[in-house]
């Protein structure tokens, strides 16, 4: 019907195939380097992740086997029933303090960080852009900066050689990047919600734990793997505070079991290590679409 | 059920920013009040201040004869509705009426009897399992409702409560809120940029402009005898119309020069209008004549003398019962400060919008018997009976004379 109103109107139409291609680029070439620069990225990812498979299931002495085979010859099964028990101590004491520091240290991290996400996110007080920046500004601050006086810190109370000074801190304020999460998810909550539950009755602290945290269980859910993730992997930590086979953690009781100077077992020690990211795997994957959740409400994500 | 007293009412807000100014107000026990005014206008931070989710810069708040200033809101025992209804959404629709009650420990089986009987109140019983997710909208202003029925409170507050809903349940609302009110006798402060709302449901209608109540009286009161410009325009759909110039008083009536060596003499249809207008005397002044839309009639022969204003109908609007005739009169349009706050908010008619790009247009309501054609010359004039407004723009203030013809023309004689 255009074309009989107006001749030229099939001529002046813009292709329209073209146009959704614009952001492509010009079609073969598009796709080669597309797929080209996604097999470099994977490949990336995936070489370090072998090469721990591949060493895990090596045979004593054959880790660095020449020539290199691409699957290991002979396949050890067997240090996957070694590696928890061969070293100096079995892994699951480690295992243990692991699981204590990355729990509590997980709850501490999400409690401060909710309450003070809550505050910089709906009190109204005086400093509270001042303390937002400092919060925000802390991302930028490594661990190692305060790693000494921290240690000095907890010399004096005492606590060195036990598992207080990995949790205790997390207690105290959180992580920075989780204050900013919180505080961006109360932000996308209504504030009318607040009101109508303070024309109900509940107070700022009751606000916040019946009606606002029931609502922020996707993000919690996805801050908190992060946390465990964080606290499970952590060896520096733990190497400075602890100094006993009774306080280590995992990551540093693989280390103290297998890799020693003279004669490294990288097959156990690697076979630990993969052991070791099992529980965090499985976690992260029955809880990956919370964690999808929470990046798209916090606008950290892309949209 | 309880009375409302604010008085000398201000808030100014941490930027400088007048919300509300000096506001002295009282809502007696029962009284259904609506707070109406364009966007900005502070209608709904007067209604937070009540409420006590705003702080009052000056003046007390009373509810039932005691101060509440310093009261948190659940204290003062107000309920609020909120315009995006701000249910729980992780709660079901009973664990979000009785949330308040939990906070106040009622006992669980008393507080299961208030809830049923608020749902059925509200027709919600089906309902008290389901979240608000699952809910519809007007299900959940419902809801909304119920939840500040269900504490009884002596004061009931509603932040535009219908504006999400769409046209036909906003009207069913309307009526159930009224009529809820009616029954339970509570107290109610409705907030609204809604003039129809306002006049439908108020028993006292407050116009507030710029943080001061312009006018407050039951909504025919304000109708028909509107304290100023800015009330007379924003009350009334079709707004009333507006012609500007000199004003004089004339032998029977009075006298309004629009333009060069035009004028419009205004008398009834009758012999003429009686008129008792003091500050009319003296020189002629620039003055803004209002008249109601149903207060004048269209008359197809010209008349000799300037007793009709002269138009072209452009626009005619056939609403069944009666008609709208757009009439475009050769003059300038009329713009004040006032009235361009309210065209910048254009509610749903959109007749100020569409009026604000033309000149001077008059909306006519006559009957629909009336014929009228497309283009066609006509000449306007008041009917017998009907209330011409005189707003005097050259004072600041609100110096406004209005104007009554007497009602019947036997008593013009």
């Amino acid at each position: 019907m255009t074309a009989t109103l107006e001749p030229s109107a099939p001529v002046a139409r813009p292709p329209v195939r073209s146009s959704s291609r614009k952001s492509t680029g010009p079609r073969g070439l598009s796709r080669v380097s597309i797929i080209f620069t996604m097999v470099v990225l994977g490949a990336l990812m995936v070489v370090p992740i072998y090469y721990m498979f591949y060493l895990a299931f090596s045979a004593r002495g054959n880790a660095f086997a020449f020539p290199p085979t691409f699957i290991p010859n002979p396949f050890a099964w067997e240090n996957v029933f070694a590696a928890p028990v061969d070293g100096t101590r079995s892994l699951w004491g480690y295992a243990r303090n692991s699981i204590i520091y990355a729990t509590l240290a997980t709850l501490g991290c999400l409690l401060a960080e909710t309450i003070t996400g809550y505050a910089l996110a709906r009190l109204r007080f005086p400093g509270r852009g001042v303390i937002f920046a400092l919060t925000v500004a802390m991302l930028m601050m490594p661990f190692v900066v305060t790693m000494i006086p921290r240690f000095l810190l907890f010399k004096n109370f005492g606590m060195i050689d036990t598992l207080w000074p990995l949790i205790l801190p997390w207690w105290f304020g959180g992580a920075p990047y989780g204050i900013f999460l919180m505080r961006q998810f109360f932000l996308t909550v209504p504030p009318e919600i607040d009101e109508a539950a303070r024309v109900d009755g509940a107070g700022p602290w009751r606000t916040l734990w019946l009606i606002l945290v029931p609502q922020s269980v996707p993000v919690l859910v996805a801050l908190g793997m992060l946390h465990f993730a964080y606290f499970w992997n952590d060896l520096l930590g733990p190497i400075i505070y602890c100094q006993s086979q009774g306080c280590m953690t995992l990551t540093q009781g693989i280390l103290f079991n297998y890799k020693s100077n003279w004669d490294p077992q990288w097959e156990l020690f690697m076979m630990s290590a993969l052991l070791m990211t099992v529980p965090v795997a499985i976690i992260f994957i029955i809880l990956q679409r919370r964690f999808k959740q929470a990046f798209l409400f916090s606008g950290l994500g892309g949209r | 059920m309880a009375e409302v007293k604010l008085v000398g009412v201000s808030k100014v807000f941490d930027n400088g920013f007048h919300a509300v100014s000096s506001v002295d107000l009282t809502i007696p026990s029962g009284e259904f009040v609506v707070f109406v005014g364009p966007s900005g206008c502070g209608k709904s931070t007067l209604l937070r201040i009540i409420a006590g989710l705003e702080e009052a810069t000056s003046g007390t708040i009373e509810i039932d004869g005691i101060e509440v200033n310093d009261m948190t809101p659940a204290r003062r025992n107000v309920a609020m509705v909120f315009q995006n209804y701000a249910l729980y959404p992780h709660m079901t629709v009973r664990r979000n009426l009785e949330f308040t009650l939990r906070l106040k420990h009622v006992p669980k089986p008393e507080r299961t009897v208030m809830v049923e009987q608020t749902a059925a109140l509200l027709g919600l019983t089906d309902l008290l399992e389901r979240r608000p997710s699952q809910l519809s909208g007007g299900q959940r202003q419902r809801v909304a409702m119920g939840r500040a029925l269900v504490r009884d409170p002596s004061v009931f507050l509603l932040d535009e409560p219908l504006s999400n809903l769409d046209a036909k349940l906003r009207a069913v609302m309307r009526t159930e809120i009224r009529e809820l009110q009616r029954r339970l006798k509570s107290t109610m402060v409705f907030v609204t940029h809604d003039q129809v709302e306002a006049m439908t449901m108020a028993d006292r209608i407050a116009v507030i402009r710029g943080g001061v109540i312009q006018q407050l009286g039951t909504p025919q009161e304000i109708y028909d005898r509107p304290a100023n410009l800015f009330v007379a325009d924003f009350i009334g759909s079709p707004p009333i119309n507006l012609i500007a110039g000199n004003v004089f008083n004339t032998d029977g009536g009075i006298s309004v020069e629009y333009g060069e060596g035009k004028s419009w003499q205004l008398r009834g249809s009758g012999e003429g209008l009686s008129l008792h207008t003091p500050s009319l005397h003296g020189a002629p002044r620039e003055m803004v004549i209002g008249i109601r839309p149903e207060d004048l009639e269209i008359s197809h022969t010209s008349a000799p003398d300037n007793s009709q204003l002269p138009g072209t109908v452009v626009v005619v609007e056939p609403l069944g019962g009666e008609t709208l005739v757009h009439i475009d009169i050769p003059a300038p349009k009329v713009s004040t400060p006032e009235l361009q706050d309210i065209a910048r908010d254009i509610d749903e008619g959109g007749l100020e919008d569409l009026a604000s790009t033309q000149g001077c247009r008059f909306i006519l309501k006559v009957p629909s018997s009336q014929a009228i054609r497309l283009g066609e010359m006509v000449g306007l004039r008041p009917r017998t009976g009907s209330a011409i407004h005189i707003f005097d723009t050259s004072l600041p203030g609100s110096p406004t004379i209005t104007i009554q013809e007497p009602a019947s023309a036997a008593q013009v004689g």
